[in-house]
């Protein structure tokens, strides 16, 4: 049986730059294969605080019941996760949550801000076409940019943009996407990132008629879809984030 | 073998153990991850007459061994409650309890009415803190209390319970009016009116301003006020508030509930409710205490 409440033993937990770590687990007991986009709940304190488990997206399904999560150290959940040694179990709920959708287009363009490329590797992993990926990558700065290795080897085309100049172009990830989106017949766009980007994507998307999927952030208690807390405004009312989401059309956001 | 049955009213629970409103959805959500055959009873997530959308987002947040919420009671509405989620989890050899809000008696008699037939309980919320009119306008209100549960009471004949508010200066006061207006059992409590605040950008945390407090952080003031509940009147109590595992299931016990419900601990454990009913059973055994009902209002002092 596939279970979605398991203990997974910590291979490796790696700074991938400052401030950001990469985690690798391995599941003790057989899991369903998570789709990119797909998140988990990890309990980070068997006492009573930090009370409520934190959500973090699949970042890359490494064989067998074997999967890594990139994060970024915010506060003191991710802090205690940080400081977790190899060999120790953690307990985890997962995988939950609908992930992106497998299309056809003539050009699959990932949009990342900042921490918000985590998923984005894993989904760009199982694509089939990977001649037609184009990643756009934003980050504050040169030294937070990370996953530029594994993407340069995966994708078509890579644009890298930071707000102090320090690496590609000077700006944000949103102008280098309006910059080089030109010949978009059937593009389709994938994003992760601060909610003011992804607000920005749909904007591009919508002036060019395309469709973006868009990987959603809200605060989160159960991750089951029982406590109602992650709702997000959409077209059709308020959806749960963790079971509605995290990917939606961004047609469907009401911003 | 220790005996772990109890009864509410006319509901007879195989274990004391309860899922509190809200924090187990209806069921569903759950049934992967807990054999729901094993439960007492289920409360599901309020209902009202018509759905409601609840409040805006952001609607928790994490506090020192707490959450706030501020969900506002969202919900299916009852026609598809009735329709879509109770076949569901009739399908389980559980009680289910199903748990009211309306914004007028009215309301509430209609819903009692409508749902006597169909479930093994009801129990009343008149202490939702994040609703505007009906919910906790009624359980703050001693007269109100009295009235709504006496409509109530003529118009159902299953079990009802009446959930109490903890954000009143006497709980004894609204025990005992409930017991007299024809409550056949209490549930306390409800969570605690709070609140908090994100001192960078000065703004509340919640879009609503305030919440509710649930969680470890509440269970003192709730094992207090199901004593001092228990204590005034001869109907059981459901005690709840921040219980995680059985030694706090047992205090509550202790304090005078007949059985217990598991909230905000779902939200961490999937599994609480089942570790809570094997560890309660443990307890018994190793203390060589037979039957559950001799822990119930067991304090000593
Ligand atoms: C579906 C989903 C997928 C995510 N995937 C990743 C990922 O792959 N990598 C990564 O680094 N981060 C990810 N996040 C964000 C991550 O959950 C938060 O950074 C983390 O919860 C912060 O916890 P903390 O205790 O360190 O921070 P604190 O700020 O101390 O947290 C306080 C409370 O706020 C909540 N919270 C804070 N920020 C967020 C946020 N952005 N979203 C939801 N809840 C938040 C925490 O869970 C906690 O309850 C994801 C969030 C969601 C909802
Ligand atoms: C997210 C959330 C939703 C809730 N919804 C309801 C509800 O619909 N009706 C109700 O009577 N109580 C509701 N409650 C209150 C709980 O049933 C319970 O009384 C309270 O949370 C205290 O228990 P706990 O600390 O174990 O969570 C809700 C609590 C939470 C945290
Ligand atoms: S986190 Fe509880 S419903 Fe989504």
């Amino acid at each position: 049986m596939n279970e979605r409440l398991f203990k997974a033993r910590v291979l490796e937990n790696t700074p991938a730059s400052p401030g950001y770590m990469l985690i690798s687990l391995e599941c003790l007991e057989d899991i369903k294969r998570p789709i990119p986009g797909q998140f988990f709940m990890i309990r980070l304190c068997s006492g009573n605080d930090p009370l409520l488990r934190r959500a973090f997206s699949l970042h890359a399904w490494i064989g067998k019941n074997r999967f890594q999560i990139l994060y970024r150290i915010k506060g003191i959940g991710t802090k205690i996760l940080s400081e977790i040694q190899k060999g120790q179990t953690i307990d985890v709920l997962g995988p939950l949550g609908n992930g992106f959708p497998k299309r056809k287009a003539e050009r699959h363009v990932l949009v990342a801000g900042g921490i918000g490329i985590a998923p984005l590797i894993g989904l760009a992993e199982t694509m089939d076409e990977k001649d037609k990926l184009s990643f756009f990558m934003g980050f504050r700065t040169k030294t937070e940019a990370i996953c530029l290795d594994r993407v340069n080897k995966m994708a078509a085309s890579v644009s890298v943009a930071t707000e102090d100049g320090s690496l590609g172009q000077k700006g944000t990830v949103i102008d280098i996407l309006n910059k080089n989106l030109n010949n978009i017949k059937s593009t389709i766009i994938y994003a992760c990132g601060p909610r003011n980007m992804l607000k920005r994507v749909s904007d591009v998307a919508l002036r060019h008629a395309i469709d973006a999927y868009l990987s959603m952030e809200e605060y989160m208690a159960c991750g089951l879809g029982s406590c109602l807390g992650c709702v997000i405004r959409t077209t059709q009312g308020y959806k749960r984030v963790c079971k509605e989401g995290p990917i939606f059309d961004h047609r469907e956001i009401v911003w | 073998m220790v005996r772990v049955e109890v009864d509410i009213g006319r509901l007879h629970l195989k274990n004391p153990v309860i899922t509190a409103s809200g924090t187990f959805g209806y069921g569903e959500e759950y049934s992967d991850l807990v054999d729901l055959n094993r439960l007492g009873a289920i409360v599901a997530k309020g209902i009202s007459l018509k759905p409601m959308d609840g409040n805006p987002p952001p609607r928790i947040c994490e506090t020192p061994c707490g959450m706030l919420n501020s969900i506002g009671l969202q919900n299916v509405g009852i026609d598809v409650f009735i329709k879509e989620k109770l076949p569901f989890l009739r399908r389980y050899d559980t009680r289910i309890i199903a748990n009211i809000l309306g914004n007028t008696i009215e309301e509430y008699v209609e819903l009692a009415m409508r749902l006597d037939d169909v479930v093994d309980a009801i129990e009343l919320n008149i202490s939702c803190p994040n609703v505007q009119g009906g919910g906790i306008a009624f359980g703050r209100d001693l007269r109100m209390t009295e009235e709504l549960i006496f409509s109530v009471r003529k118009a159902a004949k299953k079990t009802l319970i009446t959930k109490l508010s903890p954000n009143v200066s006497d709980i004894g006061e609204f025990a005992k009016v409930s017991e007299a207006s024809g409550s056949d059992a209490l549930s306390l409590i409800n969570t605690v009116m709070a609140m908090s605040i994100d001192i960078k950008t000065r703004r509340p945390r919640l879009f609503s301003v305030m919440g509710g407090l649930s969680g470890p952080a509440i269970r003192p003031i709730a094992v207090r006020m199901v004593w001092e509940a228990s204590r005034v009147v001869r109907i059981p109590v459901i005690g709840m508030g921040g219980i995680m595992k059985a030694e706090d299931a047992i205090e509550f016990l202790l304090a005078g509930a007949t059985a217990i419900a598991v909230g905000t601990a779902n939200f961490v454990n999937p599994r609480a409710t089942i570790e809570v009913i094997e560890g309660i059973e443990e307890f018994m055994e190793k203390g060589k205490i037979d039957n559950i009902k001799d822990l119930i209002g067991g304090l000593i002092c």
